[in-house]
């Protein structure tokens, strides 16, 4: 009988250790491996290596720019839409723009689109484009190839929208960029993969992690930080590409640069605070290229084990959230250098304080977030391009709208913002400051600087680009 | 090759991780040994109970040491709740489809957690993890203290009520057979409920230590059911101090090979390397545990 009773356990543990593995497949899809349900990553993998050899040195000219009007900001800081028609509803024909974010256990980028379209909406109850309402079709996909192809094949030649703006997707750039070339369309995105910033066109309103990585490895250089600087990401496809910049800037100022690949949620932050502390060895840096709730444990761990002087923490953009500096102690004041793509977020600039208004109107449930102020960002661009448009708003006037923007305004980046850089690569937010917690808020820490120019990063050609066509001296 | 100082740091938070990964698996030992159920919902409802004190301290302000509180509470309400609800539809089901329904419950309060709070940055900070000492070059903070040793308090615990109280009793003739105990006249349902409870209290316990020593994020403690899910394994469901002995195992380990580069990115591989050489060698030499 015990026999029985024993084989018959084993029997039921070997099952439930099926069972385990089970369960181990369910955290992968979770995003155990690189990702997790609870925290999405903001800073999503870039797909493709970045680019050694030169991309095209102008973009196809084929939309026609003489239905463009020049000049200055139509849109008045903290006003969304036309000064001279607020309050009055929009009505008419509704102008079509498209848009497709990734949505997957553990990314969720699709609070960018919210925003762009919370940002419409705003405009809608603002007199709208020259008095029509703007329509706003925003997909969702999955990060599967053949759906994001059809997805823009839909939006472009069933849906007919004339323009896209607020796409956010981890493979979507690469997908469609020949199709959008072939099309004529020139999107208004938030940028994540290096071709979101290495083709003609996208242009995008945020600088993507590869570049918001160095701005923070360029952060710690400057704080003193010696010997070796690492950069830890997701355990996810296409990270490495990302960490390539830190390494050849670390090299390129006489340091080591280092860079790990760590599964998140971390299931032992302590040690891995010990580990990154013996990595960057002392007076070292660390970069931590993570989102906010990601990031919170392994701060609390190297707090607890007193290793918050040991080496200069860093991060990307992700962690530049409020609740972030909420959670930490202030044994942190000062001490967590966030590289900001954009403004801090409790800022009282006119632009933050209606990002914030339109967000708490319009779409409460996204979070006062980085990818808040990139929806905003993005719709206030498309909405001033279709504002400069004199004459029919059709698929060519709209594309040539924001293939001609220059000079967009706001306090929510360093310096104004363009499309096009005439070089093909189009980086056009590349200024951007440091940001740390402070008595439970997070707190500018440095000015704008500019991310530095590498040998393979393109900065160097685009900002003789911006200085021989005046791309971005307006404010 | 790391120093004998560093190598010494992880051993300390090996302990204190594996500690709360061997109490888990100990209240998961005691459920399935009263019960039958391999509740895998078990990080799911810590993480609740430690995201609900979280709100009260940060919403209402009440006393941390209450806030506490609440987190065990809600652990053994909850863990007592699936227990009472769903405990007898299933109690004549195999082992497998239990842990399945658990599996379940495991879903919808993940789904729930992320509904209600979302995807921000959550914390809580114990009062013992602001008490350091340092010992050498290694910092040790009392929340690992604890870490390490209520584990094994909790396992001699239950070693002795199972042994010297007749709820106890009566949870270990549940697990040699249920119906025949059950027709001996002794409350079946009642010491299962003690058990859900009791197991319950554990988890809460565990969802607050873990909340320190990993963080409070909804999927990482839901899913830091895998390594206690081992511990349990390599006890056969029935031993407690083997389950306890093993998931201390598997925390100095997985924190040891940290200090390794090279082999740092396996470690989260321990406990199902460990589980698995294990159940292979108790299933190659029966004879030598007692199971032919």
């Amino acid at each position: 009988m015990r026999g029985n009773l024993g084989t018959a356990r084993l029997r039921s543990a070997l099952g439930l250790a099926a069972l385990a593995v089970g369960l181990a497949v369910l955290v992968a899809a979770c995003g155990g491996g690189g990702g997790t349900t609870a925290a999405p990553e903001t800073t999503a993998p870039e797909t493709t290596a970045p680019e050694t050899t030169a991309p095209e040195t102008t973009a196809p000219e084929t939309v026609p720019t003489e239905t463009v009007a020049a000049g200055g900001m139509i849109q008045q800081p903290g006003i969304c839409g036309d000064p001279s028609t607020q309050g009055q509803p929009a009505t008419g024909e509704p102008i079509k723009i498209g848009a497709m974010a990734t949505k997957v256990p553990g990314i969720d980028f699709t609070w960018i689109t919210k925003m762009t379209g919370a940002y419409f909406d705003c405009v809608n109850e603002n007199g709208g484009i020259h008095g029509r309402p703007i329509e706003y079709i925003a997909e969702e996909e999955q990060i599967d190839p053949q759906q994001i192809a059809a997805l823009a094949t839909k939006l472009i030649e069933q849906d007919q929208v004339l323009g896209i703006a607020g796409s956010t997707s981890i493979i979507e750039c690469s997908v469609n960029k020949d199709y959008y070339a072939k099309m004529n369309f020139y999107p208004i995105i938030a940028g994540v993969s290096l071709d979101c910033f290495r083709s003609p066109n996208f242009s995008a309103v945020n600088m993507g992690p590869y570049y918001s990585d160095l701005g923070a490895a360029q952060a710690l250089v400057r704080m003193g930080a010696k010997g070796t600087i690492v950069v830890v990401s997701p355990n996810q496809p296409g990270y490495d590409a990302i960490q390539a910049g830190v390494v050849e800037f670390a090299e390129q100022n006489g340091l080591k640069g280092k860079a790990l690949l760590e599964d998140v949620p971390f299931s032992d932050p302590a040690g891995l605070a010990q580990r990154l502390v013996q990595e960057a060895g002392p007076g070292g840096g660390v970069i931590l290229d993570m989102t906010g709730p990601t990031v919170v444990p392994l701060l609390q761990a190297i707090e607890q084990q007193g290793l918050v002087d040991a080496v200069l923490w860093g991060a990307s953009t992700p962690p530049n959230d409020p609740s972030v500096a909420q959670a930490l102690s202030s044994a942190w004041n000062g001490k967590f250098n966030i590289n900001a793509e954009f403004n801090v977020l409790d800022s009282t600039a006119p632009d933050q304080v209606l990002a914030n208004a339109i967000d708490a109107k319009y779409v409460p449930d996204v979070p006062i977030s980085a990818f808040q102020q990139m929806g905003f960002l993005a719709g206030k661009a498309a909405t001033e391009a279709l504002l400069r448009i004199e004459g029919d708003i059709t698929v060519e006037s709209v594309n040539a709208a924001f293939k001609a923007l220059t000079n967009v305004t706001s306090d929510i980046w360093c310096k104004p913002w363009y499309y096009d850089s005439t070089v093909g690569a189009n980086v056009s937010n590349n200024t951007d400051l440091t940001v740390a917690p402070l008595d439970g808020n997070m707190v500018q820490k440095e000015d704008c600087f500019d991310i530095a120019v590498l040998p393979d990063n393109f900065l160097g050609e685009i900002r003789a680009k911006e200085s021989e066509l005046g791309l971005n001296v307006g404010g | 090759m790391p120093s004998l100082s560093v190598l010494a740091s992880f051993l300390v938070l090996g302990l204190a991780l594996g500690g709360v990964f061997a109490m888990s698996g100990v209240g998961l030992v005691v459920l399935y040994e009263a019960t039958g159920v391999l509740n895998l919902a078990y990080g799911a409802i810590g993480a609740l109970g430690a995201l609900v004190s979280w709100s009260l301290l940060d919403r209402t302000g009440i006393p941390e040491p209450v806030a506490y509180l609440v987190c065990l509470a809600l652990g053994g309400a909850a863990t007592l709740a699936y227990g009472v609800v769903f405990g007898p539809w299933l109690a004549a089901r195999t082992p497998l489809v239990k842990a399945t329904a658990s599996l379940g419950f495991l879903l919808i309060l993940l789904g729930t957690m992320q509904w209600v709070w979302g995807r921000n940055a959550h914390s809580i900070t114990l009062p013992t993890s602001r008490w350091n000492y340092q010992i050498g070059s290694v910092r040790v903070s009392w929340t690992q203290i604890i870490g390490f040793t209520f584990p094994i308090l909790v396992t001699a615990g239950m070693a002795v009520f199972l042994r010297v109280t007749k709820v106890g009793t009566a949870m270990r003739a549940l697990a040699n057979d249920r119906e025949i105990t059950a027709t001996l006249g002794v409350p079946v349902r009642r010491v299962e409920a003690a058990a859900w409870l009791g197991s319950g209290l554990v988890c809460g316990a565990a969802g607050l230590l873990l909340s320190n020593l990993v963080g409070l994020d909804m999927a990482t403690l839901t899913f830091l059911v895998i390594p206690a899910l081992a511990a349990a394994l390599v006890g056969q469901l029935r031993s407690l101090w083997v389950t306890l002995a093993a998931g201390l195992v598997i925390g100095v380990i997985q924190s040891c090979l940290t200090a390794f580069s090279s082999l740092a990115e396996y470690r989260t591989l321990t406990p199902f390397v460990l589980a698995i050489v294990v159940l292979l060698w108790f299933a190659r030499r029966p004879q030598l545990v007692g199971l032919k």
